[in-house]
């Protein structure tokens, strides 16, 4: 859901960025390939919008699994 | 941090917090934002009418951009605070420091906030019971 979503509003917090990095490390999800892979499972990988590819890729960084 | 428990009825509240730290800035907006949907529509005008003291750059400008979206979408007269010189940024600023999600964020940011050079996401300001109404259920 917060991978969906992508919030972002606050001033000094980081909103859903923080919260998907915190559940990645949990995870061990190092690589944006694999966030996508996981996020899949639950919704359709070509419904994803596109700022939620493009910031998994940010965060985890854009290399394959 | 000392921690206050009156909940928030006006945006002056949440400077007043952040300014005495009884509460951080972003977790009273969301306090704020949390009484608001259920406030009276009698008192939304009276929330958002006095202007919060200064308490940072961003901030004072976040919290104008904040009663002036509430005032539209809610139909009411956007307070004449929310327009001087020092509630506007001359830089911008990006919510969530992501350098990919920039050009989103200058599409998606609401009105109100984009003009003061502030960009959040379209569901920024969005509280959680909301979005579990709004959003679609994930396919079983």
């Amino acid at each position: 859901m917060k991978c969906l979503a992508m919030r972002v509003g606050d001033v000094r917090e980081r909103g859903d960025i923080d919260d998907i990095r915190r559940l990645g490390a949990l995870l061990g999800v190092t690589s944006a390939d694999q966030a996508i892979k996981l996020v899949s499972r639950f919704y359709p990988a070509d419904a994803l919008p596109p700022k939620t590819r493009f910031g998994l890729e940010e965060m985890f960084g854009s290399g394959s699994s | 941090m000392k921690r206050s428990n009156f909940r928030l009825s006006n945006v002056a509240e949440i400077a007043e917090r952040a300014a005495q730290s009884t509460q951080n800035f972003d977790l009273a907006v969301r306090e704020f934002l949390d009484s608001w949907e259920t406030m009276p529509r009698a008192r939304r005008a009276d929330a958002i009418a006095d202007e919060p003291i200064a308490v940072g750059r961003v901030e004072d400008a976040y919290l104008a951009a904040l009663a002036e979206h509430l005032a539209e979408r809610g139909g009411l007269d956007v307070p004449t605070w929310t327009e001087k010189p020092e509630r506007f940024l001359r830089e911008p600023f990006f919510a969530g420091g992501l350098e990919s999600l920039k050009a989103i964020l200058i599409v998606e940011s609401p009105s109100a906030f984009r003009r003061r050079l502030i960009f959040i996401s379209a569901d920024g300001l969005s509280r959680p019971h909301r979005v579990m109404v709004d959003d679609e259920s994930p396919p079983a």
